[in-house]
């Protein structure tokens, strides 16, 4: 597993915390685990990126937190707001366009 | 049980950077869950209890790094924590004379509603205008108190807005003092004195106004012992 990540990454770690949270509500120790495995283990982002990413996001109300006990242990959750959702479709179109681009001058289609 | 070193360390430094108390306890019980739940993966993974600690410190990282990121972001989300040097050192200046009006408003409101409440004995006819205006020393006598109250209540209102907005940026104790002597300043040397036809507001020098200049400077001694206290209550954790 490839433990530091290219640095062209730069606000990636929003558009992936925001994706996973639109499909459930999760923990910060889960998140983490799930982007590792839900890129296969090419990405892995730290708790010293993620937490800081989630306090960001909860600050600009994207996402709320509640405290939840599950399975015996109390942990913070973090859902997606209304607000959330939207800025998650911005991202999503964003990172379709700039990915698509990207494609393009890399396959060399645009000569 | 003994707490980890890294709570231990991550809740240090968020209370040295002036994390609100009212957060500090969200985070650092995160960061403890988040401790517990990389200890119990090593457990899962057949490790023993003291290596599981050691993987879950080692996966964790650097916890006084996790903690001035964290508060990074806090800093960062709002105008307040992006632009202190605006919001501290220039804008107490501009604030005091809009204070004063306001508490001006407040004080006529409340003579307003007394008048309303309470029958016409309690309200400021133009008769008592009159008589006051026509003679300078009684009138000096009914402004001078309002004069004090109005400065007093300003400079207390600006001095724990801008304290309360530094609170709310995450601002460390650096940015409260700032904002505290910067009030105290503009206070010194500010003045606001009602005469029969006119208000006068301006800036003099030598200060005019020495006894209000006090409020700012309490508050930011009370804000130092505050945090000095909070920081007593998590010791420094040694690194081992």
């Amino acid at each position: 597993m490839r433990r530091t990540n290219p640095n062209f990454l730069n606000g990636v770690p929003e558009l992936l915390v925001l994706k996973l949270l639109s499909r459930r509500e999760m923990y910060g120790y889960e998140i983490v685990k799930a982007i590792q495995s839900n890129t296969g283990e090419t990405l892995s982002f730290g708790e010293g990126c993620i937490y800081p990413c989630l306090h960001f996001l909860e600050e600009e109300k994207l996402v709320s937190s509640r405290r939840k006990e599950v399975g015996g242990r109390s942990r913070n959750y973090y859902q997606l707001t209304r607000r959330g959702a939207q800025r998650l479709e911005e991202l999503n179109t964003d990172w379709d366009r700039v990915t698509s681009g990207i494609s393009l001058l890399m396959q060399g289609k645009h000569a | 049980m003994r707490e980890p070193v890294a709570i231990g360390q991550f809740r240090r430094r968020l209370a040295e950077m002036g994390c609100p108390s009212n957060k500090l306890g969200n985070m650092v019980r995160e960061f403890a869950d988040h401790y517990e739940d990389l200890k119990q993966a090593g457990l899962k993974d057949g490790l023993s209890e003291r290596d599981s600690e050691a993987h879950a410190a080692t996966q964790l990282g650097d916890s006084i790094f996790h903690a001035e990121q964290t508060m990074g972001v806090l800093r960062r989300s709002t105008w307040w924590g992006r632009h202190p040097v605006i919001g501290f050192c220039m804008l107490p200046f501009f604030a005091l004379v809009p204070a004063w009006a306001f508490c001006g408003c407040v004080l006529a409101g409340i003579c307003w509603t007394l008048g309303l409440i309470f029958g016409p004995r309690y309200t400021f006819d133009r008769d008592v205008a009159h008589a006051l205006g026509s003679d300078p020393s009684a009138f000096q006598s009914f402004a001078a108190p309002i004069d004090c109250a109005l400065m007093f209540s300003a400079t207390l209102l600006v001095t724990f807005v801008f304290l309360w907005l530094a609170r709310r940026a995450s601002l460390g104790l650096k940015w409260k003092l700032i904002a505290c002597a910067v009030c105290a300043f503009n206070t010194a040397i500010m003045y606001a004195t009602i005469k029969p036809s006119a208000i006068f507001v301006g800036y003099g020098w030598p200060p005019p106004n020495w006894i209000f200049t006090a409020i700012p400077l309490l508050a930011a001694i009370s804000v130092f012992f505050r945090q000095r206290t909070m920081e007593n209550c998590f010791p420094a954790v040694p690194e081992n």
